[in-house]
């Protein structure tokens, strides 16, 4: 989708990230007092998620840059940690939990930048291993149109040795990435599907080859590269197709450039269906087998995720058994049966990644 | 908004033959009957003079429908009419007969549904059709207003479903996502079985998904041999084939869980649990707690429960419960 309007914080109005985003996006600009009217154009309008992915709203966080990934205590949760630099997303994937997260969902930069890396520093400081990403309230790489962040961001993380950043995507916008100086500190991370799922319910976002082809392309120029098969849609005829993808994925990119794999089946909070329903109703996404699960959310029957999960995990240790594969957000009875596995009989989930990150990314354990 | 040609009328007798009985375009009135109607107005005479606009050759009625109806019934030449400016826009006629309508008599949902949707035709925006609505009787809340609008626009035999309260507003606004077939098709089965609101729900929304997951018509799914077989089922009653329906319906949207149930119920039974113990599983089979409870009145109950409970954990099919050897994994 295409950003229609500027949005500038009156408070952040003579910040000079402000003045180069303006510039860069020559569109109609506003000055506005305060968030909240942002907020009432949003919502006045007949489309709310989709006028909050036409403006851009820049401001300040006034709040912590970094935040606990919000786990939940009936489900293995990974101890990731947020960079949280803007909200939501120009691209329109019909399943995008972001669309009935925030209210209203605002496409949102946040441009108080020397807060956002004092935090990291004190973070740094800690000593203590850091798996941070920028993908979770937002896509990661969407900024790189309009903004120099990963430019800075990926310097600072390479200048040190106990964290690493992740940037999780579905765009291809990596080539100003190149030259940059990483030192394996920063994982370039895409988010992968087969490609009915993405021509169906990912609109606006890169093919999967495309994805792939930036993914080989980062790990040529020495960056770890991570795969999230997350959401996993069950639908007739998935598991030739969720083969074909991973055959492929391993076809651009080789095994040993890749940190890990996450898998998540899809899930959602109950208020998703409605607005899924009156913004895509051609979208069959919703219509599965789907309980209510402990957190919440519904999810699809469980024995069905295990058996999807099953399916995946063989495929993935066929081509690459060396590979770091875990799942997002589920219990260890999915787990044993999925992968053979609890992450307690291997330190914790937290503990496995961390040190994967520490031998792919040469970081310092604590 | 306001028309600026005069709203009065002339009273004037007309030959009922000039009206045109067949344009509904200020229809508001969902009655049909005139018997007592005209039963009265042959008693007593017409109280109340219907009002009519000239339209090229003929009269066009704007309010008083019944009344005409009943007069043409009773063999009248001529009827005594309210003949309104004939420069009035349309608009102005609507407002009238709604105001005529609404001021006389609670209207039902059809009846507001036709005011509602007649305004609407204006292209009025949601403020100006609020204010209006409000000035004519009619309800001014946009919700309700949006609730309304689509009413009188489902099949007939929906119309008189709502009207008699087997399909209420949330109901029928379901049915208006549907095509006509598979929204008459659900009506019919929820007046047939008499169902309330929560269980019409339920069989909405089963069919709704499955049609949609399977791409095929909801009314497809309703007409499955099974559904048709139930209701026409004499010996079974309204409850029993409602749950029948619903459990048919269920099985279909949740294949799989439904496999898990019949499981566990298949190896609960093999546990002959007496009623004094009674095992519960986690909900939809997410969680892995199951829960025991057992009920005693005395110590020798007591007993006996403790070594039925290790029978019970001997019996393999507490361990199929248990590990889930569901068949359908």
């Amino acid at each position: 989708m295409v950003v229609r309007n500027l949005y500038i914080d009156q408070a952040v109005a003579e910040s000079a990230l402000v003045g180069s985003i303006s510039r860069r996006l020559d569109i109609s600009r506003d000055m506005v007092a305060t968030t909240q009217e942002v907020y009432d154009i949003i919502r006045a309008s007949k489309d709310p998620v989709k006028k909050g992915k036409e403006v851009l709203f820049l401001t300040r966080n006034n709040g912590s840059f970094i935040k606990s990934c919000p786990g939940t205590r009936s489900y293995r949760c990974c101890g990731y940690k947020i960079l949280h630099i803007g909200t939501f997303c120009h691209m329109d994937c019909t399943y995008c939990i972001l669309q009935s997260y925030f209210h209203p969902p605002v496409l949102q930069f946040f441009v108080n930048h020397d807060d956002l890396f004092d935090e990291l520093r004190v973070t740094f400081a800690d000593n203590k291993v850091y798996r941070i990403g920028t993908g979770e309230f937002t896509d990661s790489l969407i900024w790189e149109l309009w903004t120099d962040l990963s430019t800075r961001l990926i310097p600072e993380f390479a200048a040190q040795k106990h964290a690493i950043l992740e940037l999780k995507t579905k765009t291809t916008a990596i080539e100003r990435l190149r030259t940059l100086r990483h030192n394996r500190k920063t994982v370039i991370a895409w988010s992968v599907n087969t490609p009915r799922i993405i021509a169906d319910e990912e609109r606006y976002t890169a093919s999967l080859t495309a994805r792939l082809k930036a993914a080989a392309k980062c790990a040529s120029w020495g960056y770890p590269v991570a795969f999230h098969f997350d959401p996993i849609v069950i639908y007739d005829g998935c598991e030739p197709d969720y083969q074909e993808t991973i055959k492929q994925l391993f076809s651009y990119v080789s095994p040993e450039k890749i940190v890990w794999i996450s898998l998540g089946t899809f899930r959602f909070m109950p208020s998703l269906k409605p607005l899924i329903q009156k913004r895509f109703p051609d979208s069959t996404i919703i219509y599965g087998e789907f309980i209510s699960g402990l957190d919440n959310k519904m999810r699809y029957f469980k024995p069905l995720r295990i058996g999807i999960y099953k399916k995946l995990t063989a495929y993935i240790r066929e081509l690459a058994p060396q590979v770091l594969t875990y799942l997002c957000m589920e219990d260890d009875e999915v787990w044993h049966k999925s992968l053979g596995f609890a992450p307690a009989d291997r330190g914790g989930l937290s503990r496995m990644l961390d040190n994967r990150a520490i031998n792919h990314c040469n970081l310092i354990g604590e | 908004m306001q028309d600026s040609i005069d709203p009065s009328f002339r009273l004037r007798s007309v030959p009922l033959a000039h009206i045109n009985l067949t344009d509904d375009t200020f229809r508001i009135t969902t009655r049909t009957d005139i018997k007592e109607l005209a039963a009265s107005i042959a008693d007593i005479g017409l109280l109340n003079p219907p009002l009519i606009i000239k339209k090229q050759s003929t009269f066009t009625l704007v309010s008083g429908f019944r009344r005409v109806s009943a007069c043409h019934k009773l063999g009248w030449s001529d009827i005594f009419t309210r003949i309104l400016n004939p420069n009035l826009s349309n608009a102005r006629c609507l407002r009238i007969a709604i105001a005529d309508n609404a001021f006389q008599r609670p209207l039902n949902l059809i009846e507001t549904s036709r005011c509602i949707h007649k305004l609407l035709r204006d292209e009025l925006n949601e403020q100006q059709l609020a204010k209006i609505s409000s000035v004519l009787g009619l309800p001014a809340n946009p919700s309700v207003i949006r609730k309304l609008s689509k009413l009188c626009l489902l099949p007939v035999s929906i119309q008189k479903n709502i009207l008699t309260g087997t399909i209420s507003l949330s109901m029928a606004n379901e049915l208006e996502s549907l095509d006509t077939e598979s929204a008459v098709a659900l009506a019919s089965l929820f007046a047939k079985l008499k169902m309330g609101l929560n269980k019409q729900r339920e069989i909405a929304m089963l069919v709704k998904e499955i049609a949609k997951r399977e791409h095929i018509s909801p009314q497809v799914v309703l007409e499955k041999a099974f559904l048709f077989g139930i209701t026409e089922d004499r010996d079974l009653d309204k409850g029993q084939a409602s749950r029948k329906i619903r459990h048919f319906l269920r099985k279909w949207r949740f294949p799989e869980l439904n496999r898990a149930q019949q499981h566990y119920e298949k190896h609960v039974k093999n546990l002959k649990l007496d009623r004094s113990i009674h095992l519960i599983p986690p909900k939809d089979f997410e969680g892995n707690a199951y829960t025991l409870t057992m009920s005693f009145t005395n110590f020798s109950e007591l007993q006996t429960l403790r070594n039925r409970l290790e029978q019970l954990t001997r019996n393999p099919s507490i361990k199929a419960i248990l590990e889930r050897q569901s068949e359908c994994c």
